[in-house]
C-alpha cells in the first residue's frame, strides 16, 4: 500500500516538472518572438523614416544616401553607453536570446529588455535628428 | 485531492477526456501564471500559448 501511494506521488512530481519544462519552452519561444517582432517594426520604422524617395535631393544619390545611413547608425552606436551597446551586440550579432545574455552580463533578464529598448530608442532617435539635420 | 485521485485524472485528460484536462489546468494554474509574467505584468498570450501547448502536448506525457 505505501509503495503504491509513493509511486503514485512520484507521478505528481513528475507531472508537476513536466509542466515546468513545458511552460518554460513556451515561454522563452514567446520571448524570442516578441523580440524579433519588435526588431521588424522598429527596423520598418527607421527605412519609412530614410527611404522616402520625396526626402532624398535627386533620385540617382539613393545610393551615397544608404551608405550614409550605414555611417550615422555606426556613430550613433558609436555614441551608445558601454552597457547597451555590449546587449546589441550579444542579441543582434551573437545571435543571444535576452536570457543566455542575462546570464552572460549576470543580471536579470528584464535589465536586458530595459537596455535593449533603450539602445533602440537612442538609436533611432539620433537617426532621426541626422535626417532633420541632412534636410 | 490526493494522489489516487490526481493519477486517475491525469490519465483520463491523457486519453482526450476535456473535464479532465480543464481540472488539469485549474490545478496548474498558479504554476501556468507563474511562468506568464513578463516585466511584472501578466501575458494574457503568453498564458494562452502555455494552456494551448498543454492541450497539444498531454497526450505524449507517460504515466
Amino acid at each position: 500500500m505505501y509503495g503504491k501511494s509513493t509511486e503514485r506521488d512520484e507521478l505528481r512530481a513528475r507531472f508537476t516538472k513536466w509542466m515546468q519544462v513545458l511552460a518554460y519552452r513556451t515561454r522563452r519561444k514567446y520571448l524570442a518572438a516578441c523580440v524579433n517582432r519588435a526588431d521588424k517594426i522598429s527596423l520598418e520604422d527607421v527605412s519609412e523614416e530614410f527611404l522616402s524617395v520625396d526626402d532624398l535631393p535627386t533620385v540617382s544619390v539613393a545610393e551615397e544616401d544608404f551608405e550614409f545611413e550605414g555611417e550615422a547608425l555606426a556613430k550613433a552606436f558609436a555614441r551608445l553607453p558601454e552597457k547597451k551597446k555590449q546587449v546589441l551586440i550579444m542579441l543582434f550579432v551573437q545571435q543571444m536570446d535576452s536570457e543566455e545574455a542575462a546570464r552572460e552580463l549576470g543580471c536579470d533578464v528584464h535589465n536586458i529588455y530595459k537596455h535593449h529598448s533603450l539602445a533602440l530608442k537612442q538609436l533611432r532617435e539620433a537617426l532621426q535628428g541626422g535626417a532633420l539635420n541632412e534636410q | 485531492m490526493n494522489s489516487k485521485e490526481f493519477q486517475r485524472l491525469l490519465s483520463k485528460a491523457i486519453s482526450g477526456d476535456n473535464d479532465a484536462l480543464a481540472d488539469i489546468a485549474v490545478l496548474y494554474m498558479p504554476l501556468i501564471n507563474r511562468y506568464s509574467y513578463i516585466d511584472g505584468k501578466l501575458d494574457e498570450d503568453l498564458r494562452q500559448n502555455i494552456l494551448l501547448e498543454l492541450v497539444q502536448s498531454i497526450s505524449r506525457f507517460k504515466i
